[in-house]
């Protein structure tokens, strides 16, 4: 597993711009129809009240286009200054050219500006925060703009009721920057590409082709519907991955980076979902008073903008005071995972907000 | 069966809210339990996995008829 220290990189300010429409159990009746006692299981083990999916052609670039314009209108962000873009995401507007490109478009960023987009999901912010404080480090850049985020929502079937309930959709875009007075940041960051259909879109890009066969609905033995072209997850084994990986690399990370896991006061994880959360902190012995979970609850599973909207729904106003000593891990598809344990903050600005399409 | 067998069944009882107290034994039959499901099947491979520190593969349970098939996967209940 890769590991990595780093000093004198700090975040500035980070925005999450998540999907305006608004869904609750209500609107998952349907899916389980005649089973009203099992949406409410559901409800309780992934832990998930609120959801916030984006419109039908609305984009994870214009979610996050939009999370850029709010940090230039909260004055925090002078896109003079950026010399990198860095966009993370698996649900990009085309397969080329990359959000980067495109948003540099959009933004008129300079020519002298590098841009290129990250192929990661859950694990994606922290990925994303490694490449951010490499360029930063040795790579001639003196800030980063970075985003991350998914429209995983529309990947998944309507009658597909073990995704369903758990996916949003957002982007979260944050300035990275060169600073003197940025604390230590430690990393470690790890693959098992093995594992990589346990989350996988099979159809629809260069292996198989959309439409045709790829397009065709099956249910599977619980009666869930999807086709190639959609999303498809493995609960039972990303559940063991999870807890086979993810336990080992965060002790690893705090072993090796010297830390005192007492005195973390939040360990912000991919918010996928109540159960995982809850047997993670179990497994690394830390109380769920230090494990941020609202955002799941009141925004569902944002992919890889997950751990950033942690930072600006629950964190922020602290955020925006004060240096917060914490721990941020993701994990999911590739399979992949990656932690950085390092102080965040303070901020000059953190927020959350539904897209508007004016 | 280790004691660890018998944790495993209380654990689970206390953990799914479908059980009720000392109903598991180890011929219990997954698919008779009311409500089994794959929640329920997550639920086991964790409480399986906090017990013996070993993990279950999903193909693995589900070829297990019951609760007794399930604890045989344990290294410790190989031994007895």
């Amino acid at each position: 597993m890769a590991k990595a220290k780093f000093e004198g990189i700090s975040v500035k300010s980070v925005a999450v711009c998540h999907g305006p429409e608004k869904r609750t159990a209500e609107d998952e009746t349907e899916l389980f129809a005649g089973a009203p006692e099992q949406l409410q299981r559901v409800r309780d083990f992934v832990g998930i009240q609120t959801r916030w999916l984006a419109s039908r052609g609305v984009t994870t670039l214009d979610l996050g286009e939009s999370a850029v314009r709010r940090l230039l209108a909260e004055g925090v962000l002078d896109l003079e200054k950026i010399q990198a873009v860095i966009f993370v995401t698996q649900t990009p507007d085309h397969f080329q050219p990359c959000n980067a490109n495109l948003l540099h478009g959009r933004l008129g960023l300079a020519k002298e500006v590098l841009v290129f987009d990250v192929n990661q999901g859950c694990s994606g912010w922290i990925y994303g925060l490694y490449l951010a404080s490499s360029l930063l480090a040795g790579g001639g850049c003196g800030q980063v703009l970075l985003l991350a985020g998914d429209t995983v929502s529309q990947c998944i079937h309507p009658r597909d009721r073990t995704l369903r309930p758990l996916f949003s959709d957002a982007c979260a875009a944050a300035l990275v920057e060169r600073d003197s007075g940025g604390r230590p940041w430690c990393f470690d960051l790890g693959s098992d590409g093995k594992g990589a259909g346990a989350i996988c879109i099979p159809a629809g890009a260069h292996r198989q082709a959309a439409g045709g066969e790829a397009a065709e609905e099956k249910m599977d033995a619980e009666g869930n519907v999807r086709t190639a072209e959609n999303l498809f997850m493995d609960g039972m084994e990303v559940f063991n991955f999870t807890l086979r990986e993810e336990p080992r690399a965060i002790k690893g990370l705090w072993e090796w980076a010297g830390i005192d896991p007492e005195e973390i006061e939040a360990f912000v994880f991919h918010q996928a979902n109540l159960f995982i959360l809850q047997n993670l902190a179990k497994r690394l012995k830390i109380p769920m008073e230090k494990v941020p979970h609202q955002t799941l609850r009141d925004f569902g599973n944002q992919s890889s903008a997950s751990i950033p909207a942690v930072w600006c729904y629950e964190l922020g106003k602290t955020l925006e005071q004060r240096g917060v000593k914490m721990v941020s891990s993701g994990f999911g598809v590739g399979l992949s995972w990656a932690s950085l344990a390092g102080e965040i903050g303070p901020l000059s600005w953190a927020g959350i907000f539904p897209y508007d399409a004016r | 069966m280790t004691d660890k067998g018998t944790k495993f069944m209380r654990e689970l009882e206390e953990t799914l809210d479908i059980l009720q107290e000392d109903t598991l034994t180890p011929e219990t039959r997954f698919r008779d339990l009311p409500g089994w499901d794959s929640l329920a099947s997550l639920t086991t491979l964790s409480v399986f996995d906090e017990v013996y520190s070993h993990q279950v593969s999903g193909e693995e349970l589900k070829k297990c008829e019951t609760i007794g098939d399930l604890l045989s996967l344990a290294p410790e209940e190989k031994g007895e």
